[in-house]
């Protein structure tokens, strides 16, 4: 299977005024094409920092003085390393700064559209000021103008032959996506063949009424100036400087593509399980449950269809009865999206119920990456399964916490750095950092206790 | 907006009791009206209350015996309050206040217009004098009645509105016929006097009596009233040292500016439990008991790790011995790894000390790992409560069983119930079962109201049926019991959809008849059961109508 994303030997360190404090010290991951992949660990062990890093969203204080994060056969982080191998002892933020300024320019492309992040904590990572709609359309408007201006002409350019013609290949195929597109194609209708689907997927509806859409999707008002000015930007594929910096022009593009944005984050909601959509992308985040506000940030982050979603703790803010909705709902669109994924939690029951593999980290460092049952059922490092018997169960089975704290990443142990608190540690553990070593079929796992004698 | 309503909790000496629920759904609400730092609208926390005493309690509240009540609260209620026994004595002061308010609202201003100069009342010193008596009837009306409820304040501003009304009116009288004595009789004098000075009066009346009312309202009188809480302070004082809370964040709840010595000792000291010394020698020795070293004494909160701080946090509130200890979601905020620890310590101490302790948490494993019995919680209300093993293993309640199947448990994936939508809004709480929106085995009287079926039915129309039914239904809640649709007469359609979706659609469950009426359809609702505690033979209760002792039998596997 092919690789959507590699992270090989990644250090990332973060200069503060107490020391430099050793969040990753070379993490090794490799997440194939359409998995999920769930990372767990105590908090501080570098979990979420790899997430940031991944996304190049790390703060100016932060240096990546070595690896490599390889999506799309580019290095994302190496401008970093550079930096940071050029600065050595040296390093200052505010230099960094400038580095992570052509970072964010470089990275702007990707963000969003390849690689895109759920953020921990609904509640903070929206903005109390701006509608569910807007917030979902800017995403779409920033990346993918031309996407918005195409469904929107696609719609208006369509004839009443056209859209019966594709109701009949919707009938026909039951749903199959292929024929339409070569359909849309063929009459340069795209944009189109993506409302028409999401009609038809549409659950809650009878299909009477999905038909009675799908042939009144042609029914736009009609616009010319706006529309002159969208065939422009579908066009480009981008929004032209001069629709950008004339005001008048800019105020027409972007009403008109927010008018689409909403129209497109509505279909998102609806597809992610949101009722009465029409009405809550109106609404501010306030306004919703968690439950709700968690579906919205992970419309925003699917909303450029990505290859690779992280997922940041997405249920540790809500309650139970919503987190298995959620987890329900990440079940479902691994199966509808074609997107790899990476999830982050420190409750290992949440990732057994949505992953493929879990890769467990301690002190900036994989130990254990292994296919989910593996994990759970016989895990082989020592530091996973003193964390799988600490999880309480209904059983009402002794649980047994891991004596001791985890170690201060400034001043991390030598060797391998859980053996303060391994029960099994012997010698070489104190001085040599454990390498990985391959256990079984997938199972790897890095500790000295599994080295071939 | 109503957190918790109508919640029996009993907890045993040395028995830890599980609270759990959603977030909203009143747990620590509850936890905290336990420990008194809420106090509740209505309702009593009986506290180190024996046996028998509880039983007396009970037969007292079953035949309203408001005597032998009032005699058991005074002593084991946490909530009493000490109220003025309504003997001769505040009766008279009360009286004396109100002649004495009266008198001076209504005789000031009266001398005041008298000896105002010719020919009638002025405007100003009118207004001014009604307000000063205005103040005074409230304040000295207030003054003697500190506890007395709000309908007597307002009881008393009304009088202070007559007496000044007579006040004001006799004085203006007076003045006229003074003047006009010797041009007209006394009674023409009276209304011609009366009459001209009608503007200020109706002013001054409105003034005096919105003063009067505010009087009633203002700090010194709340001062004056607090002061007689003081009792009931004292008492809760002696209380509290039996009692204590471990909150849920250990990073906020320790003081960052105190030693750790003095955060563990300052309950100790507040409470009059401990002299300084006594009370250091103790911290240290507690420090150990949660098994942190002693030197940790003398180090800031900041230093410390999450797992630490919830240590010393227990540290604290087990400082004064206390018999009764609420736990606030102690683990929400560590890691798995820390969580069992601290559990771990919270067995030991139980075992060891015997406190009785209300565990409050949304995470079900760590009730089954500390807890013996278990309330489960829904928007404020108890739903089902019994041994943990219990129900946590053969839950009743559907909302347990969903509760329950929500709970991830690695290595197993289970069939879930997945509940729709959210916990409802506490300002408005569905009517009947609060559960019953969202539960998948609600039936006809479990509290659908006729908006709930309207909508359900609109969805149903605009979806499903309308190829069957047509495009211009209009449904309406005609009120709390009927809807009715209207632009079809298709009435056998609409009757075999609510018969068709009846297992899906839960409300449609409650549409008792559907009827043809002049130019509608009319569809009635059955009537709503409030469900009550009914009890288990396995020694629980379970808040659903499924349990009702004489229903037929719960449908087996119901929800699961």
């Amino acid at each position: 299977m092919a690789a959507a994303l590699q992270v090989r030997d990644l250090q990332v360190h973060f200069h503060t005024r107490r020391g430099v404090f050793r969040a990753l010290n070379g993490v090794n991951l490799v997440l194939r094409e359409g998995e999920v992949l769930g990372i767990a660990g105590e908090s501080g062990c570098g979990k979420s920092t790899l997430g940031l890093t991944v996304m190049s969203l790390l703060p100016r204080n932060a240096a990546v003085p070595g690896g490599q994060v390889i999506y799309d056969e580019r290095n994302l982080v190496n401008l970093q390393v550079d930096y940071a191998k050029s600065a050595g002892d040296r390093f200052l933020p505010k230099r960094n700064e400038h580095v992570l300024k052509r970072v964010n320019k470089a990275m702007a492309s990707i963000r969003g559209v390849g690689l895109s992040m759920v953020f921990q904590e609904p509640m903070t990572s929206l903005n109390p000021v701006l509608t569910i709609g807007f917030q979902i359309a800017e995403a779409v408007y920033l990346h993918n103008p031309a996407l918005l201006a195409k469904r929107r002409l696609a719609r208006e350019a369509a004839t009443p032959q056209d859209l019966r013609e594709i109701l009949r290949l919707l009938e026909e195929n039951e749903g199959d996506e292929a024929p339409i597109r070569a359909y849309v194609a063929a009459k340069s209708l795209e944009g189109l063949e993506e409302q028409a689907l999401f009609v038809w997927r549409r659950p809650d509806i009878h299909r009477a009424r999905k038909e009675k859409a799908i042939l009144t999707l042609g029914e736009v008002e009609p616009r010319r100036f706006e529309r002159s000015i969208l065939g422009v930007v579908a066009r480009a594929g981008s929004i032209p400087p001069q629709f950008r910096w004339i005001p008048i022009f800019r105020k027409v593009v972007r009403h008109a593509l927010f008018r689409e944005g909403y129209r497109k984050a509505e279909e998102l909601l609806t597809s992610l399980g949101v009722p009465n959509a029409d009405r809550v992308v109106r609404m501010y985040p306030h306004e919703l449950s968690g439950g709700m506000r968690q579906r919205v940030v992970i419309a925003i982050a699917l909303a450029n269809n990505p290859s690779v979603v992280i997922m940041d703790e997405p249920t540790s803010a809500v309650d139970v009865t919503v987190q298995a909705q959620i987890l329900e709902l990440i079940r479902q669109i691994r199966n509808t999206i074609h997107a790899s994924f990476i999830v982050i939690s420190h409750d290992l029951s949440v990732l057994a119920e949505v992953c493929d593999r879990i890769a467990i980290m301690y002190a900036g460092r994989i130990v254990e990456i292994a296919p989910v049952g593996d994990t759970l059922t016989h895990p082989l490092h020592p530091y996973t399964q003193l964390l799988v018997s600490a999880i309480p169960t209904l059983d009402r089975k002794e649980i047994v916490g891991i004596r001791g704290e985890i170690p201060d990443m400034r001043d991390p142990p030598s060797g391998c750095a859980f053996h303060p608190r391994c029960p099994f540690a012997f010698g070489k553990c104190a001085t040599h950092v454990p390498i990985d070593i391959p256990q079984g079929k997938e199972q790897l796992v890095a500790c000295w206790l599994y080295e071939a004698k | 907006m109503k957190a918790v309503e109508d919640v029996t909790i009993r907890i045993e000496d040395g028995q830890i009791v599980g609270l759990v629920g959603e977030s909203g759904s009143g747990k620590s609400t509850l936890g905290r009206i336990m420990v008194h730092l809420l106090e509740p609208t209505r309702g009593d926390v009986l506290f180190d209350i024996p046996d028998d005493v509880l039983g007396e309690y009970e037969d007292a509240r079953a035949t309203g015996d408001q005597e032998a009540l009032g005699r058991i609260r005074a002593t084991h209620s946490l909530t009493y309050r000490q109220r003025p026994a309504l003997g001769w004595r505040p009766l008279l002061r009360w009286a004396l206040g109100l002649i004495l308010g009266g008198t001076l609202g209504a005789v000031l201003p009266a001398l005041a217009i008298a000896f105002s100069s010719p020919p009638f009342a002025n405007l100003p010193s009118d207004f001014l004098w009604a307000a000063t008596g205005g103040v005074l009837v409230g304040f000295f009306a207030i003054f003697f009645t500190p506890e007395a409820p709000r309908f007597v304040r307002d009881l008393v501003a009304g009088v202070a509105l007559i007496a000044l009304n007579i006040g004001v009116g006799l004085a203006v009288a007076l003045n006229g016929a003074m003047v006009s004595s010797r041009s007209y009789d006394s009674f023409g004098a009276f209304a011609t006097g009366y009459q001209n000075g009608g503007v200020g009066l109706v002013i001054a009346i409105l003034v005096g009596s919105a003063v009067a009312w505010q009087a009633a309202n203002t700090a010194p009188v709340y001062l004056l009233r607090a002061k007689g809480k003081e009792a009931d302070v004292m008492r809760m004082r002696r209380i509290r040292r039996q009692m204590n809370i471990v909150l849920q964040d250990p990073y906020s709840s320790l003081n960052p500016r105190m030693k750790l010595v003095d955060v563990i000792s300052e309950p100790m000291l507040s409470m009059h439990y401990a002299t300084r010394e006594e009370a250091r020698l103790r911290a240290l020795e507690l420090l150990q008991e949660v098994g942190l070293p002693e030197v940790f004494g003398d180090r800031y909160p900041h230093e410390l790790s999450g797992g630490q701080r919830q240590r010393v946090a227990i540290a604290r509130a087990i400082s004064t011995n206390p018999k009764f200890l609420v736990l606030d979601e102690p683990t929400s905020a560590l890691d798995v790894s820390v969580q069992a620890q601290i559990l771990g310590l919270l067995r030991n101490l139980r075992d060891k000390y015997r406190i009785s302790m209300l565990l409050i948490t949304h995470n079900i494993a760590v009730i089954s790992y500390l807890a013996e019995k278990v309330y489960v919680m829904y928007a404020g209300k108890v739903m089902e409560w019994g041994d943990v093993a219990k129900v946590l293993r053969e839950p009743e309640h559907p909302y347990t069983k969903a509760l329950m199947s929500a709970v991830p448990i690695a290595g197993q994936r289970r069939n879930r119930i997945l509940l729709r939508g959210d916990p409802p809004n506490l300002v408005f709480p569905p009517a009947g079962c609060r559960f019953h929106p969202r539960c998948p085995v609600a039936f006809n009287a479990c509290g659908w109201t006729a908006d709930e079926v309207q909508e359900d039915l609109g969805y149903l129309f605009a979806g499903k049926y309308y190829p069957a039914l047509g495009p211009n239904l209009i449904v309406q809640a005609e009120d709390d019991r009927t809807v009715s649709v209207q632009g079809t007469t298709n009435i056998e359609g609409i009757r075999s959809l609510v018969e068709r979706e009846r297992e899906d659609i839960r409300s449609l469950q409650a549409v008792q008849s559907v009827d043809q009426a002049s130019d509608r359809i009319v569809l009635r609702l059955s009537e709503t059961v409030e469900p009550g505690l009914y009890p288990r033979p396995t020694g629980g209760e379970v808040k659903c109508l499924l349990f009702r002792p004489g229903a037929e039998a719960p449908p087996v596997g119901a929800a699961g």
